[in-house]
């Protein structure tokens, strides 16, 4: 499967187009790439955040049914990526792994510090009581948010080592 | 790791680009190994050196220390 503009001239696909503002950003393989991380996120979106208290009136079978759903577009999303990983080169592929296993640990320990300091109620005590009542993160969408700009951030950090 | 990967592509007159489709690689793996920030593996340097009809060693030569 065709996964890069670039492959048009004979050459696998690099970590920068995923990168919308670099040059080589490409809105193709970000759409192949991305299309499921994009559907988790806006599944999350709607039904956990902007109208989530709509939802929890819902049977639990629709509530469950929304939470598969959402991790089923995030396993679909690691496949994708795995296939357009698979299709690069040996230098890509290992910058690629690289700044992922950097987004998936990022996102995990700002998720636990971000708990952590919750439940100490550090964000109650430093901000006041939040508007809709807690300060909590834990939907896929948030997930998918920090994954996406840590992707970008691990980005810039690994891709100087080969500049 | 040191290497003539430059002076060969430029004595056959090939841009980054082309010689990143010879080996079927990305052109900024091209540059990564021509500026030494990158070695290649074994594979990847014995296409380079079936390429420039060389031999591995003629193109790679391992730093001293």
């Amino acid at each position: 499967m065709l996964y890069t503009d670039l492959l048009m001239n004979n050459q696998p696909p690099i970590p920068d187009e995923l990168i919308m503002f670099d040059k080589q950003f490409s809105w193709r393989t970000a759409w192949k790439v991305g299309r499921w991380w994009f559907a988790a996120m806006m599944i999350s979106y709607l039904c956990d955040l902007q109208f989530g208290e709509v939802v929890k009136q819902w049977p639990l079978g629709g509530r469950v049914m929304i939470v598969l759903t959402e991790f089923s577009t995030i396993l679909l999303f690691v496949l994708d990526a795995k296939r357009w990983i698979h299709s690069m080169d040996e230098l890509q592929r290992r910058l690629t792994l690289a700044i992922f296993l950097f987004a998936v640990s990022a996102t995990f320990i700002f998720f636990m510090l971000w708990l952590g300091l919750n439940r100490a109620g550090f964000f109650n005590a430093v901000f006041g009581p939040p508007p809709d009542g807690t300060w909590g993160i834990s939907s896929v969408a948030h997930a998918c948010l920090l994954f996406g700009g840590f992707y970008g951030l691990g980005f810039l950090i690994f891709k100087r080592c080969y500049k | 790791m040191k290497n003539k990967l430059r002076e060969l592509r430029v004595a056959k007159e090939w841009s980054q680009s082309d010689l990143a489709g010879k080996l079927n690689v990305s052109r900024q793996t091209v540059n990564a190994i021509e500026i030494e920030k990158y070695d290649p593996s074994l594979p990847l340097a014995f296409k380079v050196a079936r390429l420039f009809k060389s031999k591995i060693e003629d193109i790679f030569e391992l730093d001293p220390d």
